[in-house]
């Protein structure tokens, strides 16, 4: 079963296109990265799943049921880290927990194991009764993570789940993901670490002015729309000349890969201008390098 | 049905409700008292109201006066604060349906006003001979009038861009409203034009029902009020439910 099908999702705010024709799948298992810059539409089209937004047009299925026509079923089964924090302030942090846990329907009986695993597991037991503004925004972004898994969603949506967060906690953050992810949580993820994208997910799509410009699984992806180069480097600056795919910098050059048939004309010319080559590598493409070519 | 979630809801707002006690209970205890002691007890000492003293005569109009303002306060500032630090979309991600998360609210705010009601009411029994009369008007009249206005709170604050707007219908409307409606005074008391006029205010029912619960007096036919009162707070929690359907000013 698709654990998420979007099918011609159409969003505008007044005259502002914010998504635009988007459609995408995810299989139950995946780690499925949303990619796109700021204002790209990512945050909207998460709201238009969980319910935060109203769409015109299209349809969106969670594990099969309707948002609209069958919300409350759709809802049992995702949980959000939104990329704000948004926490009851009139709760201490094990509270947080056990709301939401009955939100969603669960009594506070048998959601305490939960939230105490939750607690232990993102090292906030010591904080239990504290009110989550004395909690740093480490702690903050962990206790949304806790909140979104308390009640155990079998699709767990992360918009921006790592931002402002240190490098350590990061890689625990990423170690947690997989882990829940190899038992069977579902993930939608955007971040603005690409790396983190390109590390964790096998999914990814791109997002570009409302409209969806690259899905695939990750390594398709970056076959696909490889660009990496050829670098050579030269014993000394050389005067530029217009080759296609080539670019001269200094004393170095450049040959994208879909200018690979240049090289012979490129070795040619530096052979005429009388420079020694020093050192030649090929470079594949980064995620990122993809990602700001596709959206430049 | 989502019970669990409702309760939660529930339990939630009381949570609130303690948590701000020294600001929503207290003081309308103590103001309700004030007006007592001034208006009851000196300046009223030897003036009856039908077949009332003055002071008996002031005690459903002040329990009401409180019912009214705290079932609105509770659901206007409890829903604005959720849209102003955003905590409503943990109930709006949530498997609530939209009459749940209305509920949610509605019941806090009723039971908030239910024990405001009862704490008044001790109090005043302390120092006046008063009881009631219909605990079944005075339970329909109490659960009805705080629906109503806590249903107008819900609205307003979804309707509010900011804190201000709030207080705009409390100051503009409830308040006057409440004085003209016979909270201090019998519209038999006032001159016929008045009389005519008091009976398009529906603030009036509220208090002349209540009043009705309790001393087995009032100004009108009580049956009237009932009815008045009903539809009001039918149609208010239909529209309530239809707003949050909607998303109106909660979905982008």
């Amino acid at each position: 079963m698709k654990a998420l099908s979007i099918n011609n999702l159409h969003k505008s705010y007044k005259n502002l296109k914010a998504v635009d024709g988007v459609n995408f799948e995810m299989e139950e298992g995946d780690f499925f990265g949303f990619l796109g810059p700021n204002g790209a539409g990512k945050t909207t089209t998460i709201n238009c799943i969980v319910g935060l937004a109203n769409f015109s047009h299209g349809d969106i299925k969670v594990f099969g049921k309707d948002v609209k026509a069958d919300y409350r079923e759709a809802r049992k089964f995702i949980g959000l880290a939104p990329q704000e924090y948004n926490f009851d302030p009139y709760l201490k942090i094990a509270d947080v927990l056990i709301y939401q846990a009955g939100y969603y329907g669960i009594k506070k009986k048998d959601a305490m194991p939960k939230v105490n695993e939750l607690l232990k597991q993102f090292r906030l037991e010591a904080k239990g009764d504290v009110d989550y503004r004395k909690l740093s925004g480490g702690m903050k972004r962990r206790l949304a993570l806790a909140r979104a898994l308390v009640h155990n969603p079998k699709l767990l949506i992360l918009d921006e789940p790592t931002a402002g967060v240190d490098v350590e906690l990061r890689l625990e953050l990423h170690n947690y993901l997989r882990k829940i992810n190899k038992e069977g949580v579902t993930i939608l993820l955007t971040s603005h670490y690409i790396e983190e994208v390109e590390k964790l997910c096998n999914k990814v799509a791109i997002i570009h002015k409302g409209k969806l410009i690259a899905n695939d699984h990750t390594s398709k992806l970056m076959e696909k729309l490889d660009s990496g180069h050829t670098e050579i480097t030269i014993d000394k600056k050389i005067k530029p000349k217009k080759i296609e795919f080539v670019e001269f910098n200094e004393n170095k050059i450049i040959i994208w890969n879909h200018g690979k048939d240049k090289l012979k004309d490129v070795f040619k010319y530096i052979q005429l201008q009388n420079r020694t080559i020093v050192d030649v590598k090929a470079v594949k493409d980064s995620l990122q390098d993809i990602f700001l070519r596709l959206t430049k | 049905m989502n019970l669990i979630g409702l309760l939660t809801m529930v339990k939630r707002e009381n949570l609130r409700t303690i948590k701000i006690i020294n600001q929503v209970i207290w003081p309308p205890i103590i103001s309700s008292l004030l007006y007592i002691f001034i208006f009851g007890f000196s300046l009223g000492a030897n003036f009856e109201v039908g077949d009332v003293s003055y002071l008996v005569f002031l005690v459903p109009g002040l329990i009401m006066m409180n019912i009214i303002m705290t079932s609105y306060e509770e659901s206007s500032s409890s829903l604005f604060l959720g849209k102003f630090i955003n905590y409503i979309q943990e109930l709006l991600i949530s498997p609530l349906s939209y009459i749940e998360i209305v509920l949610g609210f509605l019941f806090g705010s009723i039971l908030r006003s239910a024990v405001l009601s009862s704490l008044i009411f001790i109090v005043f029994k302390i120092f006046i001979e008063v009881s009631i009369y219909s605990y079944l008007l005075y339970v329909f009249f109490l659960f009805f009038v705080s629906l109503f206005f806590a249903c107008v709170g819900l609205i307003v604050a979804l309707w509010a861009e900011e804190f201000d707007n709030l207080a705009i219908l409390n100051t503009f409307f409830i308040t006057p409203l409440l004085f003209f409606g016979g909270v201090f005074h019998s519209i038999k008391l006032l001159p016929e034009i008045f009389q005519k006029l008091s009976l398009m205010n529906p603030l009036f029912y509220m208090i002349d029902g209540f009043r009705y619960s309790i001393l087995g007096e009032s100004d009108f036919n009580v049956i009237y009020s009932v009815l008045i009162v009903f539809v009001l707070a039918v149609l208010a929690f239909f529209y309530a439910v239809y707003l949050f359907k909607k998303g109106y000013k909660l979905k982008s």
